[in-house]
């Protein structure tokens, strides 16, 4: 076995660690059984904006695709993170179980101050707000492979699983498939850039029921190669339309709750820079979009 | 091994421990909530006169011990505990309607006090119904003292008890006994504090 096949294995192997650890993602299921309906919606919502942004984030990272007919196989890892603004560390929460008088007050969403807020009622009782896991980001690291090329097209798939064994969340998965194709090849040799467009589908599921994610990404991507020594240099742009839609679903105090989170459409553009130097390839990128993502990746292939 | 493949097994290597090193991972404190609901065994009814003295153990101990186990809590995590909300429900209902009206006691050691009023309550109307209570400070203050017992390590015991002394629309009587079953169910919120790693990349 030669030295690159057994690094291709290797890669082939990684398993970076995804973001939601298992015993936190238990956590947030007893954090979020405590709030029913808007509330819980609300309490969630920055989890949904971030799992959005960096599944469809740092999908295509190049227009380049070989123009000839011939079989390339590349691994990779993406790194893709959301900062949190300030505004999403809170939310407007009105009492629940029976509590009285019925309050409205500003409590920690998921990502909020972790300490709790008790607030007095009638006649002595109390209720109380959970707070949040005091977070600044919500990085997403998903490994994935792209295969081609044959007519100017590729594919992109994504693949991660992990099995929680007897944590109660469950499993996780993440699985994607996508289709990349030159828009260059029909353009005259002289295009001063590459172009492509893709088009990508991803899915991604906590325990059996706690969270079911689905992402579509649509875009064109504009690059230009450009020798550098050993390397190539190569920055990068894309304009994309990303759709994200999110179910949660968990036990609350008596019965099961249901969160749907309605497809969010955004329009997201992204600009960056690959350097590759034989078969490994190092990429860095910024997207702007209903929320900013930051992401970096490292790709082994030929 | 070249140098080009030297360097992509150091910065893979790097990754990996990255993804488990410090550096990706903080720890977190976080208050967490838990919303618990016990209730008391079904007071059993069964009276020929207006006017009844029912009492009902209540072990506070086994009672949140109960809600503990089932969100997966141990005691001595617990930051703080006290009473949101109580309900009461008939689960066995009279032959045809009566309107009560009384208190409902809670006793603790020598503290007794009334923790419900009621007025002209139908019972058909609370048939399967959790009605909630409107609640008296007194009584509210005596069971968040028996949770403070607990949290401190005692193993407290209530007696809640209705005191009924009005039925309506016409008295029970031989002929026409008053006869159900109900229950009381308080909501109970628990304050823990636990600690965990989170994967926090970007963190300020």
């Amino acid at each position: 076995m030669s030295a690159r096949v057994r690094i291709l294995a290797i890669v082939g192997c990684t398993v970076v660690v995804a973001a939601l650890a298992g015993t936190a993602a238990a956590q947030i299921e007893d954090q979020v059984s405590v709030y029913t309906g808007d509330n819980a919606k609300s309490y969630l919502e920055p989890l949904s904006e971030a799992i959005g942004a960096d599944l469809t984030s740092a999908v295509w990272t190049s227009a380049y695709i070989p123009p000839d007919d011939g079989f390339h196989l590349c691994f990779e890892t993406r790194v893709v993170g959301m900062i949190f603004g300030d505004d999403m560390r809170t939310f407007m929460a009105t009492t629940e179980a029976g509590f009285s008088p019925e309050t409205t007050e500003e409590v920690s969403t998921v990502i909020g101050d972790g300490d709790a807020i008790v607030i007095p009622g009638e006649a002595g009782t109390s209720f109380a707000f959970p707070g949040g896991f005091d977070v600044n980001s919500f990085t997403l690291a998903v490994p994935q492979v792209r295969i081609g090329a044959y007519k100017g097209t590729e594919v992109l798939i994504r693949f991660f699983a992990l099995n929680q064994g007897d944590i109660e969340v469950g499993d996780i998965s993440l699985y994607g498939f996508g289709v990349h194709h030159s828009i260059s090849q029909y353009l005259a040799p002289d295009f001063p850039v590459d172009l492509a467009a893709g088009i990508f589908y991803q899915k991604l599921k906590v325990g059996d029921d706690l969270m079911d994610a689905t992402a579509y990404s649509f875009g064109v991507q504009g690059s230009k190669r450009y020798p550098a020594g050993f390397a190539i240099v190569e920055p990068y742009a894309s304009l994309a339309v990303d759709m994200f839609s999110m179910d949660v679903s968990y036990m609350g105090e008596s019965q099961t709750v249901n969160l749907e989170y309605d497809t969010d459409t955004s329009l997201d553009f992204t600009v960056g820079l690959n350097l590759h130097a034989s078969f490994l390839s190092l990429n860095g990128e910024y997207s702007i979009s209903g929320q900013n993502t930051f992401a970096f990746g490292l790709g082994l292939g030929f | 091994m070249n140098r080009k493949l030297a360097l992509a097994v150091a910065l893979l290597l790097v990754g990996l421990a990255l993804s488990g090193s410090d550096c990706i991972f903080e720890e977190k404190v976080v208050q967490l909530v838990v919303l618990g609901s016990s209730c008391t065994d079904p007071f059993d009814e069964y009276h020929t006169t207006a006017n009844w003295d029912t009492p009902e153990e209540y072990d506070v101990s086994d009672e949140l011990d109960a809600i503990l186990s089932d969100n997966g809590i141990d005691k001595s995590q617990i930051i703080s505990a006290e009473l949101v909300s109580a309900t009461y429900m008939v689960t066995d209902p009279p032959v045809h309607d009566w309107t009560l009206s009384g208190t409902i006691t809670i006793r603790y050691g020598i503290d007794y006090e009334t923790i419900v009023d009621y007025t002209d309550q139908s019972l058909w109307e609370i048939d399967g119904v959790a009605e909630y209570a409107d609640l008296n400070d007194a009584g509210v203050d005596v069971f968040n003292q028996a949770i403070a017992d607990y949290l401190a390590g005692g193993a407290p015991v209530l007696e809640f008890a209705t005191e009924n002394d009005a039925v309506g629309p016409t008295p029970p009587s031989e002929l026409d006994p008053i006869d159900f079953e109900w229950v009381a169910c308080l909501r109970i919120y628990v304050i823990v504090e636990e600690e965990y790693d989170w994967p926090d990349v970007f963190r300020g």
